[in-house]
């Protein structure tokens, strides 16, 4: 008599099988444009990959509702993270966006400004050597390995990105989220008192 | 507010009862802030529509009202907070309202939840005991910069052009102003009585009139309802054959009503600094009852539960909480999550709406028990239906326009025949 945590593991193993099934089908649009690399279906236990428009739909206001909860400061139940998403640092360059504290199987890029949007899949920065450079904020080890960029084509450097969103696949799930961005070169100047502290 | 701080207090490694010891000078600094930062929180990623901070009403309202960004020398100082140090003053303003994704406060519910329980009135009665006399004891020194905090900030006029500064000779009492903002928004009067003192004129009989008719009435019932729809879609989540009453539709529908109800009240940034400052206020005192604080400790108040805390701490002084206590404070975060979700439009759609009695979600699970606690705080049986009828009635109530007003009477004022 299986036990009801071998059942549960079983039940898991199922879904996962099922949602590979999916993904293999014939009839989803083949990746090979060649902007796009293929998109990997990456199964998770804890998130499967919704499957359907409509779990697509669900699982963004799902998250949409946990993040609500993180940028309120509520506390996760002692059992879980609900409201611990993960926030991805992000800055503006001229034509580029970098990103800092991506979460492991941050792949995309999600940016919205109202209904224009735009996925990008983001290159991790390469590793590099400890330099004068890494002791900026003390956090030069950990820069190293959760970094990233993309390079938008539907926002011009001039106009602000309403929200980031974070991704495994171009599809999903939802794994993290970023700032608001303002466009290139609008951001305030850091107040002088603050330059002297940080 | 104040619980967003204590959580970035938390993850710099401090604990969250520090930010009661900071000093009110910095805290009220920090509010204008965290104000300002409001505009750094992006919108949430739903679909193709657009959500630019509907929470505030109209976003350009954080500008309207925030000081120009400064040049040295500052008119104001920062707040120079930096968790998690809470005796430190870096000279510079706090990271989380600078960069970033911003802070986002609760919603209004939030605090008309935490007041209801008489946390603000309790602490009331204990601050005023402990500035005039020694009945309850000596404070330790940690308990001292609570209540030099607490009176500071929240038992005196605000400083001049704080953003929390919304009293003023047209609104006196802060306990009427945080009173019509409810009635105006929920159509929510406290369960108890204004206390006698301060004194407060002909505002402190009539608030209710001067508000007129821009208050939500509706929103009671189209509440409950919604309540009642979700449960029954909890109830057959898990539903593979047989009648499933549930209906997304319609529930989609109550969130749009709610949402346009409570964005009417927000036209125009209408009542967005009211409620940032009602909930700050409140999260303060739920901030003093979440763990055994320094003011619980000195108080001999330890317990279990912000509740039981309360309860200790009213005695006291010779009061008593809400008997629902426990349930509102339980129902607070939750009922502000949801309604701040539902301004948003997250459940505009029949799809979307479904994911409100989705078992499997965080948001399936807090909906479970936010109907738990609504029932068991306000009586009202959301759960129960009709016994005795085995007929398959449909979700959605038929309610007709009733004829008999137009019927009876003619222009005449008699009665039609």
């Amino acid at each position: 008599m299986p036990t009801q945590q071998e059942q549960l593991m079983q039940q898991l193993v199922e879904l996962t099988e099922a949602v590979k099934t999916l993904a293999a089908r014939p009839g989803h649009p083949p990746a090979e444009t060649p902007q796009r690399p293929p998109v990997v279906v990456d199964v998770d236990i804890d998130e499967p990959a919704p499957v359907t428009d409509a779990d697509r739909v669900r699982q963004r206001v799902a998250f949409s509702y946990q993040a609500l909860g993180t940028l309120t400061g509520r506390v996760s139940t002692a059992t879980g993270r609900e409201f611990d998403v993960p926030v991805v640092k992000a800055a503006r360059g001229d034509n580029t966006i970098v990103f800092d504290d991506l979460p492991p199987g941050a792949h995309w890029v999600e940016l919205r400004t109202g209904g224009k949007v735009e996925s990008l899949r983001i290159r991790r920065t390469p590793d590099r050597d400890d330099d004068g450079d890494s002791d900026r904020d003390g956090e030069g080890d950990r820069r190293r390995s959760d970094a990233g960029e993309v390079f938008p084509k539907l926002f011009a450097a001039s106009e602000p990105i309403g929200s980031t969103v974070f991704l495994r696949t171009a599809r999903g799930p939802l794994i993290a989220f970023g700032p608001r961005l303002a466009a290139f070169g609008s951001a305030e100047p850091v107040e002088p008192a603050e330059l002297a502290v940080t | 507010m104040f619980l967003s701080l204590a959580k970035l207090f938390e993850a710099a490694g401090g604990t969250r009862e520090q930010v009661l010891l900071v000093h009110p000078a910095q805290l009220s600094r920090w509010l204008d802030e965290a104000w300002e930062g409001a505009a750094l929180v992006p919108e949430l990623p739903i679909g193709s529509t657009s959500t630019q901070a509907p929470f505030l009403g109209d976003p350009g309202i954080i500008g309207a009202l925030n000081l120009p960004n400064q040049r040295f020398p500052a008119l104001l100082a920062p707040s120079g907070i930096r968790p998690p140090e809470a005796d430190r003053f870096t000279g510079a303003r706090e990271q989380s309202t600078r960069r970033g994704v911003g802070l986002l406060w609760h919603h209004l519910i939030y605090a008309y939840l935490i007041e209801s329980t008489g946390t603000f009135e309790v602490f009331a009665e204990v601050v005023r005991r402990l500035v005039i006399g020694e009945t309850l004891g000596t404070l330790s020194l940690d308990g001292a910069s609570w209540l030099r905090a607490t009176e500071e900030l929240f038992f005196r006029d605000p400083p001049l052009y704080s953003i929390a500064g919304i009293m003023s000779e047209a609104r006196p009492l802060s306990r009427v102003t945080r009173r019509n903002a409810y009635w105006r928004m929920f159509g929510f009067d406290l369960p108890h009585a204004l206390p006698d003192w301060p004194s407060g004129g002909g505002e402190r009989r009539d608030w209710k009139a001067h508000v007129g008719s821009s208050a939500n009435a509706d929103f009671r019932p189209k509440w409950t309802e919604l309540l009642r729809q979700v449960w029954l879609g909890l109830e057959n989540f898990l539903n593979t054959s047989g009648a499933n009453a549930t209906d997304p539709s319609y529930i989609a529908f109550l969130c749009e009503s709610i949402k346009d109800m409570l964005n009417n009240r927000r036209r125009g940034g209408l009542l967005a600094r009211e409620e940032f400052v009602h909930v700050t206020v409140l999260s303060w005192f739920h901030l003093s009852l979440q763990t055994d604080t320094p003011i619980v400790r000195d108080l001999k108040a330890e317990a279990t539960s912000p509740a039981d805390r309360l309860s200790l701490i009213a005695q006291r002084v010779g009061m008593a909480p809400a008997a629902r206590s426990r349930e509102l404070f339980e129902l607070a975060e939750k009922m502000s999550s949801v309604l701040r979700a539902i301004e948003l439009g997250l459940f505009d759609d029949p799809t979307a709406a479904a994911t409100l009695f989705d078992a499997t979600t965080a948001l399936g699970g807090e909906m479970r028990d936010l109907i738990d606690l609504w029932q068991s705080a306000t009586g009202e049986r959301v759960k129960d239906r009709p016994i005795g009828n085995p007929q398959v009635l449909s979700a959605q109530p038929v309610r007709l326009p009733s004829l008999p007003a137009v019927a009876e009477a003619g222009a005449n004022g008699h009665s039609v025949r």
